[in-house]
């Protein structure tokens, strides 16, 4: 873990920087100066001289060890009758702007996480961030030793299964804040990217990042609400979108709340109409159902902001997508969300069939363009309800994903329902809300990539939790605690080592989605890896007693350690670092136990059977390239495009094989799709060490470093070391895990898993060179319930950006044929 | 590693650059680490072009900064109300030894006359070790 650099650390009341030069090494300079800007011109004849002076950034102080701040929230009220909720309205704004925060960096960047000689220094940055306006608690003002206020995680949203949820999303970012940045609206000067005076977008020889996969346009933004299985278009889990800063007059935004009430209560008047009757349905379908007070206005801006000198104009965009039928793209200032959080009531798995004409289900179904199909479809019931659990949103326009997330423009979405209702039963009344909410992120500014080398921090910032590094959780002794800990990061995960001075754990959820008993029993103080976009819900139990070392809990933080990590075969190579701290008071308290069985298990959630699956794919993931192109991410070897990269009929299950062609550095692309989760059966990870019999790695010595190396566990050799496993070069279709198959029930459901990366294994007949095993694993996923396009990427939020991002196309069931 | 923004601001008749940071004023230097990204950020309502000088504040010939976005541009023009384009990536001055410490100096290409419209920019390069 960096240390806290002493100098760093406050020592009195604040005071403001100034950077004046020493008094002595003032003196006048020559020429120019108009007499009523010698003042000015003064500092600046000083600043002349500062060459001889000693200089370093202009850092601030950093904060001492704070506690683990409560996040605002934006939530749904309670059903008046709790033993019968009926559908309520998460009904709220989220306001993005900017804000000078007091940021972290790891010194000097070049240094991993935990490296011996690391530390940490703040400095005051831009950042974009997400608000609730009227969320609660108030987010705390700057700590009494700073100008500016510390990160914070955008507003806990909060709702149960079956709710709707309407937000108005409000984009007052003030873009002059941060360097200028092109998306296809903006000037239509260079390329179209980000650039830098470091080279970027084209600092190769050949190739380097292309619009519109290399980093633009983070000034625009949209929402992701990442764990959500409801409808991916128009006003609902929608990336296509890009929301534009309101236009300003004379500094100020001019689209506010108050400008957009009017058409927005309309508009969230209709839409309860139209989607609480029916979990499937997916309304709007066409921009005409929305307000024309809104629309209108929005031709207005964009078309006003079309007449800006020499940019790229953006209604004509809008206006093609409008006479195709589509959803257009483009908006400024404000966007309406309006979404439902589908509840599966049925008490078996599958649902009964519904009758022919049973509710809107019939006369609703389909996706987007298909309404005149409509009739052509059979009635269907809903196949898979929300998960009720720890979910999240981010921003997720393409382009800027990553440097919007690394800013902080992320948050929880915890989505109650019976989950939580079990819990509190066993716990007490209220006490899931009282729980810790641990967001972590890697908050950071530009990427990498627009900076030279000596500025690059390529294991990504330190991670922070709830904005704090290392922030203190206050426990009793003996008391449970339930984590909820969502890895908002946009590039590493955090591996969790198991707990230690005798604490324990047991994994309630992954993924916002509850473990079956069987898995929540046997993850009793196992670690797990949280890769970028994952979350586990963690009952922790307190000591009683003091751990080893420890006098009396009073005077004891103990740590709790993660390895950052970007693929799970370089953990060996790698130092924890402590993510956050626990104090247990002193005294004694009445001791608390572990849930006795996991909250049961909903029927929608029942493991997918081989017998069900309809139909198979291979999708590619990989890293190529080199010093004289760059890395090119790609998924099935292509960039992305804005074209489908994979088409799925509705309501079929499919299996994967996700491969990882990734080869030199170990990146384990964390794979992920929006809206429904999946299984995974198989994986096969060719990097995995040789273990001995007491579980540690079998070592040799490399012969080209004289290092010592962990022992594959997967060989080509023709005399495999005990426990090795051989493959067949000549068979690469049957390279695969050689333990006993994968457990085919009580599978756990994820919506992030990260890809094993490909190995480079040696060649038995030519020591010189290496054979390229790739790694993968398979996933089943239900495609249920809800039709449209969505998007599968990698999850380390920069590749995605570059183009490791493909779409998805859940077509509607549709027949061109009748009986009658 | 940081980032760092330089709000151009209307001063009289002309303009000042000013560090934005808390207590920061006109002319003050903007004090980074080698690789830190700067943008400045016009709030008035004309354009400029922060451009390198020597240290009399003379903008240094074209020949001495081009190509856009070379290590040593600073910025396309700004428009009123805009921002800079591409960021600056305070680079190490090259040079036998190269220099640990070293000051940008600059001026608005459009006013190179107006003697507020200037500033500097200290670098430095990361402390190898501890901090």
């Amino acid at each position: 873990m960096p240390k806290w650099s002493s100098q760093n650390v406050p020592s009195g009341p604040p005071r403001p920087r100034r950077f004046a030069p020493r008094p002595g090494l003032l003196a006048p300079r020559p020429g120019l100066l108009a007499p009523r800007r010698l003042a000015v011109a003064a500092i600046a004849i000083a600043a002349a001289l500062l060459p001889a002076l000693p200089a370093s950034a202009q850092w601030i102080p950093c904060p001492a060890q704070q506690d683990l701040v409560t996040i605002p929230v934006l939530a749904a009220p309670d059903s008046p009758d709790p033993g019968n909720p009926q559908p309520q309205i998460l009904r709220g704004t989220l306001l993005l702007s900017d804000q000078q925060q007091r940021l972290t960096f790891r010194q000097p960047p070049a240094k991993k996480p935990g490296e011996t000689g690391a530390t940490t220094r703040c400095a005051p940055q831009y950042v974009r961030v997400f608000r609730g306006i009227g969320a609660v608690p108030p987010p705390p003002p700057p700590a009494s030793d700073s100008h500016y206020a510390d990160p914070l995680p955008g507003p806990t949203l909060r709702a149960r299964v079956g709710d709707l949820v309407q937000l108005t999303f409000l984009n007052q970012i003030n873009p002059s804040n941060f360097g200028n940045s092109i998306d296809r609206g903006d000037q239509a000067t260079g390329t179209g990217c980000d650039e830098s005076s470091n080279g970027y977008p084209a600092k190769v020889p050949t190739g380097g990042d292309t619009f519109p996969n290399c980093f633009h346009g983070s000034s625009t933004a949209n929402i992701h609400f990442h764990g959500t299985h409801t409808n991916p278009g128009s006003t609902g889990d929608n990336v296509f979108i890009e929301v534009r800063p309101s236009t300003r007059v004379d500094g100020k935004p001019v689209v506010t709340e108050e400008s957009v009430r009017k058409s927005f209560d309309e508009f969230f008047a209709h839409c309860k109409a139209e989607l609480l009757p029916d979990p499937l349905r997916q309304w709007p379908r066409t921009w005409s159902d929305l307000p024309g007070s809104y629309t209108a206005k929005q031709e207005e801006l964009i078309r006003k902001y079309d007449e800006t000198p020499g940019i790229k104009k953006l209604w004509p965009v809008n206006e093609a997508q409008l006479k195709e039928g589509a959803w257009p793209q483009y908006y400024i200032g404000a966007y309406p969300y309006c979404f439902r959080l589908p509840e599966y009531t049925a008490t078996a798995w599958p649902p009964p069939a519904p009758a022919p004409a049973a509710g809107h289900a019939a006369a609703h179904a389909g996706g987007e363009g298909s309404a005149e199909l409509a009739g052509a479809e059979p009635a269907r019931a809903l196949m898979m309800g929300q998960a009720p659990g720890t979910h999240w949103y981010h921003a997720h326009k393409h382009g800027s994903t990553a440097i919007d997330v690394s800013n902080g423009m992320t948050g929880a979405f915890i989505i109650e329902g019976k989950y939580d209702d079990e819990l509190n039963k066993y716990y007490g009344d209220g006490w899931t809300r009282k729980q810790p909410l641990m967001v972590i992120n890697q908050i950071g500014v530009t990427p990498n990539l627009e900076r030279g080398g000596a500025g690059r921090t390529d294991a990504g910032e330190s991670f922070s939790v709830n904005g704090r590094l290392d922030p203190l959780v206050h426990m009793k002794p003996g008391e449970v605690q339930m984590w909820r800990i969502v890895n908002t990061s946009f590039r590493s995960g955090a591996y969790f080592l198991a707990p230690q001075n005798g604490f324990q754990w047991r994994q309630l959820a992954q993924d916002g989605v509850q473990l079956a008993d069987v898995n929540y029993q046997g993850s009793l103080n196992k670690p797990f890896l949280l890769a970028a976009g994952n979350r586990a819900d963690l009952l922790v139990k307190a000591p009683t007693s003091p751990g080893a070392g420890c006098k009396d809990h009073g005077s004891c933080a103990y740590p709790f350690q993660v390895i950052v990590d970007v693929d799970p075969s370089d953990l060996t190579s790698l130092n924890p670092v402590t993510l956050l701290s626990v104090k247990v008071s002193s005294g004694s308290a009445p001791e608390m136990k572990f849930m006795p069985a996991a909250p049961s298990f909903p029927p929608f959630l029942a493991d997918i059977k081989r017998e069900e699956v309809k139909g198979t794919k291979k999708i590619v993931f990989a890293t190529s390239g080199g010093p004289s192109t760059g890395a090119i991410h790609t998924i099935d070897g292509q960039k992305f495009s804005g074209q489908v990269g994979e088409v799925v009929l509705l309501n079929t299950v499919e299996e994967w094989k996700v491969i990882n062609e990734t080869y030199g550095p170990l990146i384990s692309h964390p794979f992920h799709i929006h809206i429904n989760p999946f299984q995974v059966v198989e994986v096969f990870s060719p990097n995995d060490p040789l273990l001995d019999a007491s579980g540690k790695p079998v070592q040799k010595t490399d012969p080209a470093t004289g290092k010592l190396v962990n022992e594959s566990k997967y060989t080509f050799s023709k005399n495999p070391l005990p426990g090795q496993c051989r493959l067949d070069r000549n068979h690469p279709d049957d390279w695969k895990p050689c333990d006993a198959p994968a457990r085919q029930q009580d599978l756990v459901w994820w919506d992030v898993f990260p890809i094993p990366s490909g190995a480079q294994l040696p060649d038995p007949d030519d020591s010189s060179k290496t054979i390229k095993v790739p790694g993968y694993f398979k996933l089943r996923s239900r495609f249920v319930d809800y039709t449209g396009y969505y998007v599968i990427h990698c999850h380390i939020l920069a590749h995605e950006d570059r183009g490791m991002m493909t779409i998805v196309e859940v077509a509607p069931l549709r027949s061109p044929y009748s009986h009658h | 590693m940081p980032d760092w923004s330089i709000k151009i601001v209307q001063a009289g008749s002309g303009a000042e650059f000013v560090p934005d940071l808390y207590g920061a004023k006109p002319g003050d230097p903007l004090k980074t680490q080698q690789d830190d990204l700067v943008t400045w950020n016009n709030t008035t309502n004309d354009p400029h072009q922060p451009w390198p000088s020597d240290a009399n504040y003379n903008p240094l010939p074209d020949a001495q900064v081009l190509p856009r976005g070379g290590p040593s541009y600073l910025s396309d023009v700004i428009p009123a109300q805009g921002s800079s384009r591409p960021s600056y990536d305070v680079a190490q001055p090259a040079g036998t030894p190269q220099p640990s410490t070293w000051t940008v100096y600059y001026c608005c290409k459009l006013h190179p006359t107006v003697a507020s419209e200037r500033g500097t920019i200290v670098g430095t390069v990361p402390p190898p070790g501890d901090a």
